[in-house]
């Protein structure tokens, strides 16, 4: 370069592929090359003199910024992955290397950042796995890329539509997707837990009322299908809900109509229906706990999402997809997971589905000091043998130092058998306690008093979702 | 009316979704507001526009924010001006004087939307606030 002219460099720089940045010590953008505006998607002289993440937006800027790290240190720093937003919000996957610019004096004068955008890499590297995604589901088994086929003509309909799986599967992000990828995507998505709410207290959630329809009616009240009116109203736990509260939906589905608590006249319902369960209804059926004509109703187009044990395959991108949204989370730049430690997570059965591994590798990221997760910050009773007697052997005494701050005192109460079982089904019905308190067949009660016995609450431990 | 802003010290953060402190403000007709700093923490998605809901929050002056969560925020009732940059309390009242641009919606027109800064402090950075049209 010793020979180059100068005024030659902006040319060189506006023909490179990838983004260039430089900012000033203060992080104020002094040049931006084509490619790194196209990236943005902010013009040059619109970038300069800004501070350089108010036109990044990465999910590092705010903890962890690759450039303040290297302005601090002198330090270069390559392959930092981070994702950030450009001037549409959308998010972009790049990767990012700094170094420190000095003048001719040898002193700081700020630093450039090089980055390239990675969503044709990304894209052709899903294609070559077979890895797809749609919204926030991402799988490369058969079962999921039938799904993501399946979605979008699904979707375009306003048939009601049944989502079953087992708990942790992923089923709001299933109905979720079929809402964004609807033409009622600009409307709204409602959610209702029906497992959760006693049958008068579902009603009023689910149609509203008028005041003076119940004891504690003080006012008139929208209810959820109002309210999801011209969207998306998405009923989980479907296979939760009595005979009579099951009457009152399938009034709704069959004719669209339906009445609020307390009030004299029917309303049109607009809101298309996406149901969910993690029990065999078809079962329920047949034994009479659930009315044929609703589940005929509801599973107009029916959508299974498997457990993660018999889509395994599904794993390594997920624990990829997990890593990068808690890696946006938590600000810390781990990137990669080891390959004993995957091969971990690839022989767990995952009772827990898709949220045990998310609860897993939260864990992993909590105690994990460098840039990969091993093996030792995966929890014992994984790994089986002595690390499983060991509970954090293995684990560098700072790792261990955090471990204890994050689970005791109440770890050793949670480790007993019957707390294990109790949170077991605790997770099988995602720590509703209406409905795992009926699992068991104790009151709501009798489960609370358990669960503060195990340091399970808040402030001792894992509370209700 | 009540507002939300995410905060990177005084300003503005880059991302709503990363950020960890917010301060919200309850606006009087007079042109005054009273605030209060919260902490949002680690908070994830959906759950930390649920939680702006729940504090009765109808706009959020932002930064970045990602799209995919839009329709969720309209469903919630909060209405999202992003692409802002500078100090947070500037920001509260421009936009409580009117004097902040509405960013043009999602999926129209070409590169460099959200441009036309919102800022107006410092060295090096354009114009004041622009006019609402």
């Amino acid at each position: 370069m010793e020979n180059t002219d100068p005024r030659l460099y902006p040319l060189i720089l506006d023909a490179l592929a990838e983004g260039v940045l430089t900012v000033d010590p203060e992080l104020r953008v002094t040049s931006l090359n084509r490619a790194g505006a196209d990236i943005l998607g902010v013009e040059p002289e619109d970038a300069v003199g800004r501070r350089c993440y108010e036109i990044f937006r990465s999910d590092r800027c705010q903890e962890g910024c690759a450039v303040k790290r290297t302005l601090a240190t002198g330090e270069p720093l390559r392959d930092q992955r981070v994702e950030i937003l450009d001037a549409d919000m959308e998010p972009v996957p790049v990767v990012v290397a700094t170094a420190v610019l000095r003048g001719e004096d040898g002193a700081t004068i700020g630093a450039v950042e090089v980055f390239s955008d990675l969503r044709e890499v990304e894209t052709l590297r899903r294609e070559l796995s077979g890895t797809r995604s749609l919204g926030d589901l991402v799988g490369a088994s058969p079962a999921m890329r039938e799904l993501f086929r399946l979605i979008p003509v699904v979707a375009d309909s306003d048939a009601t539509v049944l989502v079953e799986g087992p708990s942790g599967t992923g089923k709001e992000l299933v109905a979720r997707a079929l809402h964004e990828h609807s033409p009622r995507a600009g409307g709204p998505f409602v959610t209702l837990n029906c497992g959760a709410l006693p049958d008068t207290l579902l009603e009023s959630e689910l149609f509203g009322h008028r005041r003076g329809a119940f004891t504690d009616a003080r006012e008139d009240r929208e209810g959820l299908l109002a309210r999801a009116s011209g969207g998306t109203l998405f009923l989980d736990e479907i296979g939760d809900t009595s005979p009579a509260f099951q009457v009152k939906l399938l009034r709704v589905l069959q004719e669209g109509e339906y009445r609020p608590l307390g009030a004299a006249e029917t309303r049109k319902a607009d809101a298309r229906v996406v149901a969910a369960t993690n029990r065999d209804l078809e079962a329920m059926v047949d034994e009479g706990s659930f009315r044929r004509d609703l589940y005929y109703r509801l599973r107009v187009i029916p959508l299974r999402i498997p457990p993660l044990a018999e889509r395994r395959e599904d794993i390594p991108p997920l624990v990829e997809r997990l890593m990068e949204r808690l890696r946006a989370r938590t600000g810390k730049a781990i990137e990669t997971i080891s390959e004993p430690a995957l091969r971990v997570l690839m022989e767990h059965d995952f009772p827990g589905n898709v949220r045990e591994l998310e609860n897993l590798l939260e864990r992993a990221f909590v105690l994990c000091r460098g840039g990969t997760i091993e093996r030792r910050h995966l929890p014992p009773e994984l790994l089986g043998g002595a690390a499983a007697a060991g509970g954090g052997r293995g684990l560098r005494p700072s790792e261990r130092a955090i471990l204890a701050a994050e689970t005791l005192p109440g770890d050793a109460r949670r480790q007993s058998p019957e707390a294990r079982k109790l949170v077991a089904v605790l997770e099988a019905h995602n720590w509703n306690r209406t409905a795992t308190a009926r699992a068991l067949g104790i009151g709501r009660n009798t489960l609370w008093r358990r669960m503060r016995e195990y340091g399970l609450l808040k402030g001792g431990g894992k509370d209700e979702a | 009316m009540r507002l939300a802003i995410p905060l990177f010290g005084s300003e503005v953060a880059p991302r709503f979704g990363c950020a960890e402190r917010i301060l919200v403000a309850d606006l009087r007709e007079d042109g005054s507001w009273e605030e209060a700093a919260q902490s949002l923490g680690l908070l994830p998605w959906p759950a930390r526009l649920q939680h702006l809901a729940q504090l009765g929050v109808t706009v959020l002056l932002c930064g970045g924010f990602n799209r995919h969560w839009l329709p969720l925020a309209e469903s919630l009732g909060i209405r999202v001006i992003w692409g802002l940059w500078g100090d947070a309390r500037e920001l509260i009242s421009a936009f409580h004087a009117g004097r902040l641009q509405t960013p043009p919606a999602f999926g129209h027109g070409g590169r460099g939307r959200g441009r036309g800064g919102h800022g107006g402090r410092g060295r090096g950075r354009r114009g004041p606030f622009h006019q609402e049209d």
